[in-house]
């Protein structure tokens, strides 16, 4: 299993939404696919029309001061979407695992990823929603992930709130997770315009990888949120649709040149 | 920052169905992580050398670690809630006396009513060795002392009492309680509500006293050898 977290310091650039359309367009492709909602906002699991029941939701997993904590099999909600299963999220639970996590860092960072890697044969992707920081439940999923989507508008203030989370993501890879790798930025809400084109030039030049596919500005993802289905699957025959399968390809790509080749490196080394 | 390497050998694009594939070819091999080698984290001391970090290139970028074969959790009994207790717990509750001598009275304490809320199965378990326990010494015992005895025999510290209260099943936890009325000696009451301060003083806010006493009649049940069956047995019945 891959776990990809779509992550940005910056709020409002649309992370839940592209966590959301890109498990669902997964999912819809055929690969298992586990959806993690791990901000208390909870809205990735709004975006699938569902609500944790109280005492069963990621939070609770990730709270060590519960005596009992529910199991996955308890907490999963399976086939949100096809072939997605999703970790629910409580506001409640979430904020008070952070607290929980902040008293023990070290072993509370890996809570989840120990968890990820107890159902790793399961799923094939992971995608985890995160709050618009880099702190806290945010740094917890970084550390459990594989692969980063920085996502962005191509704007000036979210370009240097990439930066920004670019070099805090460099800062977890140097000292909790040697594994992670910042897979790309894929640009959300994008338009037509000089200040478009050149924030995207602009983010190539500082050496990041910027995701050829730009998710446009649609007025159908709202629609398709307040019905519960993400709008890559409620529109999977308009732009949209064939728009995120091309993100989804493209995230899938990366991530196949990144891990699958390496460890062909590796082993052409080691001979 | 490490970022993939641009130089990385160019594979043919397959998206999503690449990515399944390499997946499936790699199953079993070196996909799993290990979560204990590879969180290392890196601490300097103020104002020394900090340790240089390799150059990224292609050959340590992601380093898969040997997969590790994750240990079957283990799971509730299907169609039973019961579990078994450890024997060092069933050598040292006591059992209930019956007759006169099992009487709350016998004890010579103030007995007092208490009104529990209790699982159905619980209450269902209870009833079910009230009368069998009877039948078995031809003398009758009373399901009353036996939840006193649990209660009276709850572990000492609180750490111990939400280790006991983990040991529940959930099914129980959290099942709609129903009002059951019992007695129980007056000193085993106040300790069980003494304990309200000391788990708020402990922090510990998700452990209910109902939690507390159906963690203890579980466990009473459970280390005399007492099944506690699942709900949708006991709506056949």
């Amino acid at each position: 299993m891959y776990v990809v977290t779509p992550g940005q310091q910056k709020g409002g650039v649309g992370k839940t939404t592209v966590t959301a359309n890109l498990a669902a367009i997964s999912g819809d492709f055929g690969l298992k696919v586990l959806a993690v909602d791990l901000d208390p906002q909870s809205h990735l699991t709004f975006s699938f029309n569902r609500l944790a029941r109280p005492g069963y939701s990621l939070g609770d997993m990730l709270n060590s001061t519960v005596p009992a904590s529910p199991s996955f099999e308890e907490v999963v909600i399976r086939d949100v979407a096809p072939n997605v299963d999703l970790l629910p999220g409580d506001e409640r639970a979430l904020v008070s695992a952070e607290h929980d996590i902040a008293l023990d860092p070290l072993t509370g960072m890996r809570r989840l990823r120990r968890l990820l890697d107890s159902v790793g044969d399961q799923y094939q992707l992971c995608f985890i929603d995160t709050p618009p920081k880099v702190e806290g439940l945010a740094v917890v999923a970084l550390v459990a992930s594989d692969g980063v989507v920085i996502v962005a508008e191509p704007q000036t203030l979210s370009y240097t709130s990439t930066m920004v989370y670019a070099a805090k993501v460099a800062q977890v890879q140097d000292s909790l997770n040697p594994n992670l790798q910042v897979l790309g930025v894929l640009l959300n809400k994008a338009f037509d315009g000089e200040e478009s084109t050149f924030i995207q030039e602009q983010l190539r030049a500082s050496g990041l990888h910027v995701f050829d596919t730009t998710i446009p500005v649609n007025k159908l993802a709202s629609k398709a949120a307040a019905g519960g289905v993400p709008t890559a699957l409620a529109h999977r025959n308009y732009e949209i649709g064939k728009i995120y399968r091309r993100a989804a390809d493209e995230i899938s790509d990366r991530l196949t040149a990144t891990f699958a080749d390496s460890d062909k490196l590796q082993e052409a080394g080691s001979r | 920052m490490s970022a993939p390497d641009a130089s990385l050998p160019k594979r043919p694009k397959g998206g999503m169905a690449s990515l399944a594939a390499d997946l499936s070819s790699r199953a079993g091999s070196l996909a799993h992580r290990s979560t204990d080698e590879r969180l290392v984290p890196v601490v300097s001391a103020p104002g020394s050398d900090v340790n240089p970090k390799p150059a990224a290139t292609s050959s340590n970028v992601a380093r898969r670690p040997k997969p590790v074969v994750p240990q079957p959790q283990p799971q509730p009994q299907v169609g039973g809630i019961s579990r078994p207790v450890r024997p060092a717990q069933v050598a040292r509750l006591p059992r209930p006396l019956a007759g006169p001598e099992g009487r709350l009275e016998a004890s010579g304490e103030t007995v007092v009513k208490w009104t529990l809320e209790l699982a159905p199965q619980l209450i269902m378990a209870l009833n079910v060795w009230e009368r069998d326990e009877t039948k078995r010494l031809g003398q009758r015992v009373f399901r009353e002392r036996m939840i006193d005895l649990a209660l009276d025999n709850l572990p000492e510290d609180v750490d111990s009492i939400v280790e006991m209260v983990g040991d529940l099943p959930m099914t129980l936890r959290h099942a709609p309680g129903q009002q059951f009325g019992t007695r129980v000696r007056a000193s085993v009451r106040d300790k069980l509500l003494g304990l309200r301060p000391e788990l708020r003083v402990a922090g510990i806010k998700s452990v209910r006293i109902r939690d507390v006493y159906s963690a203890g009649v579980y466990r009473y049940l459970v280390g005399l050898g007492i099944s506690v069956e699942d709900p949708a047995t006991i709506s056949k019945n």
